[in-house]
């Protein structure tokens, strides 16, 4: 065995051992990670006082809840967790709800009011986004691809949790207000929605704007994906909830870049094949929110987008224009004029045809 | 009207009706706000709109294309039942927006079934026009229907332990479109209509098994192109006399076939509250064939007469992908996470061309060639990535992360082309590219007072894959700062900045060597402010600047001599825009805004010679809107509104030639509406 190989060999052996130690580790702990799984962990049936109890107190909150899909998993008949409505986020309110009752009888009487124990309920006040969303993602992080990296995702890693998006308790719609026919605009954020199904806060794009606030300018620029006029969301490309992929991005048929689920006759494959649309991706030529560029290039010339590539660069990779292609004649200036399926082609190696 | 669309139309109408009928048959027994066991959310909206176009019509298509006609605004009908569901469905919510004048339209419905489905389709039509003279010599022009639509069913939605998933998703492109056939050292416009057709199937399944959560996907998808290229008359190619070549005849079938499996498995656990573990593996083998036939004739460069001119070709490619990717977070402590995320990408291009040409000649004298050709294209790709990131909360509102990224790509393209004619040693070209990248990444999120101010920070400085542009790997320093300041409960601020360099550190091999890289510097600077005082005002504003500043070194030919010089790039991008809601009465609400786009592109630059490429899309782009909204009724409000489009290029030093090309307009789109409300109002 040379060297090299028991270099090899040592450094596999110890990654081996540590991975081993860390996973005994890991199946011998018992954590709990979030403050409501605590409770939920030491409570007993008698511990939960069910929906109605809670109404009593928080009748907005509980009227808000009830027209969501949370409130309605308590008619499912498969068994979870969520048949436990607000207990199951706040915990077992038993020892709330009497301590409360407690309070409310002294002051009713005009006795001294015992001080607000808030041990007795899981609260979210004071929490991290990633705190909170532990919560959420005990039930959301499961089943499916759409929430299983989140805990990767650049949401999570830049403390945006799941109640920054979405109000777990339902979003009460406000009036009905004019705005733009064309484009969709703060004011008209929030309406009936599909985004309204899942309980987002506002609708999309208008919710990813309020951060994102730039890619507004680039959604009104004159070629535009149709994102503020309502016919595409962020997250037709977009993973909101996190991915493999970088900015979040999904894929289309399994491997592919999101543009080509409609761009599909950008697909390929082409026998002569651009190289950089699947080696590079679309966005190596393209601006994808918006450009005043035709078809959203990234340059307003065409030339200069492609001899920014296709120069001499001592003999690697793209290859150089020919002699002929003379640029003060305005035919060379216009390279897509004669290599029209610049995408890919089947038939012929310059894209001709 | 577009017959296509108008059972999707009537639909929606129809469920207005079947709530107005309600209504109608005793108001006193039934709610308003209910059919049988649901109630009734509803706004709908239907319009006609007027376009008036001073100006570059062509411009104005390729930006808007809003047609006079009806359409729909933005309207939604959602039926829900109460605790005890409906009989086929718990709720059902139909939007639509657009048709018909619109050149977009969407129509999204959703279903669902407590434990027994949850349906969701969604459906849109984009009327594309293109046609521009910044490109292609302005003989490029798309006027495509493009149909996209997406069908979406989940069997017991509720299950934890097993569910099933069912997709259709479907793509349909029509319509008229002129290309460009090269011939003889000439362009020749063509007509080429457009009819693609892509179905994508896919079935699968999510299920808990113990500890595991697992997915399967399994999916296919079909490709059909039947493109056409001809000419309807003897043509003459962009050169005119300069060049003899001419078509009197033309036509192209070329049609192609695809077809796409694919299958995912997904496995996801989260051991112990404290390990986080996902991995997932794709395969996709995606192939295409086309049949190519080609006949021409006309006069070749030479002056020679083509009698008739042949192409027969046959062409497949193969593209074999699989993904597997691996990603862990250790949840170490509350404050502690640690991620490591890995993947790998492994794909091959295969593709042949097999193609035969005979060209009969008739003048000077007859002639018959006869070529044929064979080429092979294969890429091979293969990239390794691996992220290792820190997460640490200092505290509830203070948090930072710290990641390295390490990538290694490896990249082989192999070309071979084999005539006949010369059956001389056949050696393939292979090109050979490999690097590796990495890149160090840092951020930090904080709440410097509670429940008034959040800063997000992102950093990122390292190497970007780069294997064609140039020899060496791009560096390249990312950095986001955003601010968030919640004033008030009724006024937000954002504040944000985000600056990208990307550098290219490529040099000659002269001595001494000189600059051969590539720079790109951005910019973007972004404010704007919410404020919304009471339940009748509400105003948004906020302005972006975006510059865009590049330069590379190019080689290329001007008059047939090798130069060596510059291109540079820029953009300077002011947007401003306000939006402004007054309820002003009970009755009456408005609505205004106004957007404003001013580039100055490349401002006063002047190349210095024809060494340097100067580029920019210096444009001043305008657009107010004005909307009045008066309810006539409680459930009908009638409106009235006014949109303008002021559309100006600003290029300067425009001489004659170019002057004729510029592409300004300015549009008018007076519209009035009336909007029915059905169950409360929104």
């Amino acid at each position: 065995m040379t060297n090299a190989h028991r270099f090899k060999s040592t450094v596999v052996g110890l990654w081996a051992m540590g991975a081993l130690v860390f996973f005994i580790v890991v199946l011998t702990a018992s954590t709990a990670r979030t403050a409501n799984e605590a409770a939920a962990q030491s409570a007993t049936p008698g511990d939960y006082v069910g929906n109605e109890a809670c109404k009593t107190c928080h009748e907005v909150e509980f009227n808000r809840f009830s027209g969501t899909p949370h409130a309605h998993m308590a008619e499912s008949k498969y068994d979870s967790d969520m048949k436990r409505g607000c207990e199951n986020c706040h915990g077992p309110g038993q020892a709330h709800v009497l301590s409360e009752s407690k309070r409310k009888e002294a002051m009713d009487l005009g006795q001294t009011v015992p001080d607000y124990d808030g041990s007795l309920i899981v609260s979210f006040k004071n929490k991290g986004p990633k705190t909170i969303s532990e919560t959420c993602l005990k039930c959301h992080a499961g089943m499916g691809e759409e929430h299983g990296n989140y805990r990767r995702g650049d949401h999570w890693r830049n403390d945006v949790g799941c109640v920054d998006c979405h109000e777990a308790h339902g979003m009460p719609l406000p009036k009905d207000r004019t705005g733009s026919q064309t484009l969709i605009e703060t004011a008209t954020a929030h309406k009936i929605d599909s985004d309204s199904r899942v309980m987002l806060k506002a609708t999309e794009p208008i919710l990813c704007i309020t951060c994102h606030s730039e890619v507004r300018s680039q959604f009104t620029m004159p070629h535009r994906h149709k994102v503020l006029e309502g016919d595409m969301v962020c997250s037709d490309c977009h993973n909101p909830h996190g991915g493999f992929e970088q900015k979040q991005m999904r894929l289309s048929t399994g491997v592919d870049q999101a543009c080509v689920k409609c761009h599909s006759d950008k697909q390929g494959p082409f026998t002569f094949e651009h190289a950089p649309l699947k080696l590079e991706g679309c966005a190596a030529c393209h601006t994808p929110h918006g450009s005043s560029n035709p078809k959203m290039l990234r340059r307003s010339n065409v030339t200069q987008l492609c001899l920014e590539c296709h120069t001499e660069t001592q003999g690697i990779g793209a290859p150089n224009t020919p002699s002929f292609h003379n640029l003060a004649s305005p035919k060379y200036r216009n390279c897509t004029t004669c290599h029209v399926m610049i995408h890919g082609s089947m038939s012929h190696p310059l894209y001709f045809r | 009207m577009g017959k296509k669309y108008l059972p999707v139309i009537l639909v929606v109408l129809g469920l207005g009706t079947v709530a107005m009928d309600v209504r109608a048959q005793d108001p006193s027994d039934i709610s308003p706000d209910t059919i049988g066991p649901y109630s009734v959310t509803s706004s709908i909206e239907v319009g006609v709109r007027g376009v008036k176009v001073e100006g570059d019509i062509d411009k104005y298509r390729s930006d808007l294309n809003y047609q006079p006609g009806f359409q729909f605004m933005d309207s939604s009908f959602l039926l829900e039942a109460g605790k005890d569901g409906g009989p086929l469905f718990d709720s059902l919510l139909v939007k639509v927006t657009g048709w018909d004048s619109d050149p977009n339209g969407y129509l999204r419905v959703s279903m669902d079934k407590l434990d027994v489905y949850r349906f969701d389709t969604t459906v849109r039509r984009f009327n594309y026009y293109n046609s521009l003279n910044t490109i292609a010599l302005g003989q490029h022009v798309d006027e495509t229907v493009n149909t996209i639509g997406d069908v979406n069913l989940v069997l017991m939605p509720q299950n934890p332990k097993f569910k099933i998933n069912l997709d259709y998703a479907f793509n349909r492109k029509d319509g008229p479109t002129l290309s460009t056939y090269d011939f003889s050292r000439d362009e020749f416009p063509v007509f080429a209509p457009s009819r693609s057709r892509s179905d994508t199937f896919s079935a699968g399944f999510d299920a808990k098994l113990g500890w595991l959560d697992l997915s399967f996907l399994q999916g296919y998808r079909t490709f059909k192109d039947d493109a056409e290229f001809f000419i309807t008359q003897p043509q003459a190619g962009n050169s005119g006399p300069i060049v003899l070549s001419f078509l009197n005849t033309f036509n192209r079938d070329a049609p192609q076939r695809g077809h796409v499996n694919f299958s995912r498995v997904n496995a996801h656990a989260f051991l112990n509250n404290m390990v986080d573990i996902t991995g997932r593996v794709i395969y996709s083998n995606a192939k295409s064939e086309s049949t190519l036939f080609e006949s021409l004739s006309g006069g070749d460069f030479t002056g020679a007469l083509i009698g008739l001119n042949q192409i027969a070709a046959f062409s497949e490619s193969e593209r074999p992908t699989w993904f597997a990717d691996l990603g862990i977070s250790v949840l170490a402590t509350e404050s502690l996470t640690i991620s490591n995320t890995f993947r790998y990408n492994r794909f091959e291009i295969n593709g042949t061309n097999d193609e035969v040409i005979q060209t009969i000649k008739t003048a000077p004298a007859a002639s018959f060639t006869e070529l044929e050709e064979f080429f092979s294209r294969m890429t091979r790709y293969r990239q390794f990535s691996n992220t290792l990131e820190l997460d640490y909360m200092f505290h509830p509102r203070v948090s930072a992360h710290v990641g390295y990224r390490y990538t290694d790509r490896s990249n082989d393209l192999e070309s071979l082309e084999f005539d006949p004619a010369d059956p001389g040693e056949i050696e393939p070209e292979i090109e050979t590219f490999d690097n590796r990248t990495n890149t160090f990444i840092f951020g930090l999120r904080a709440k410097p007072i509670k429940n008034f101010w959040t800063v997000y920070f992102d950093f990122e400085r390292g190497e970007a894959d780069n294997v064609f542009t140039r020899a060496a790997n791009y560096d390249y320093t990312n950095a986001r700062i955003r601010n968030i300041i919640y004033a008030t409960d009724e006024l937000t601020f954002n504040l944000s900045a985000t600056f990208r360099n990307n550098d290219n550190p490529t040099r000659t091999d002269d001595v001494p060597s000189v600059d051969f890289g590539t720079s790109t510097e951005s910019r973007m600077f972004s404010a704007s402010a919410d404020w919304v005082p009471n339940s009748k005002v509400a105003l948004s504003t906020g302005y972006t600047y975006s510059r865009i500043t590049s330069d590379s070194v190019v080689v290329f030919f001007f008059n047939f001599q090798k130069k060596q010089g510059v291109s540079e790039f820029y953009s300077r991008d002011q947007f401003a825009y306000i939006n402004v809601n007054a309820q002003v009465h009970d009755r009456v609400g408005l609505f205004g805004s106004m957007r404003f786009h001013n580039d100055s592109g490349a401002g006063d630059r002047v190349p210095p010679g024809p060494e340097t490429l100067i580029a920019g899309y210096p444009y001043r782009y305008v657009t107010p809107e004005v909307r009045l909204s008066i309810r006539l009724h409680d459930r009908i409000d009638f409106i009235a509104g006014y949109q303008y489009y002021d559309f100006e290029e600003r290029f300067k030093n425009l001489g004659v030639v170019e002057s004729a090309r510029v592409q300004d307009y300015n549009a008018h789109l007076p519209y009035a509406s009336l909007r029915f409300y059905f169950g409360r109002r929104e």
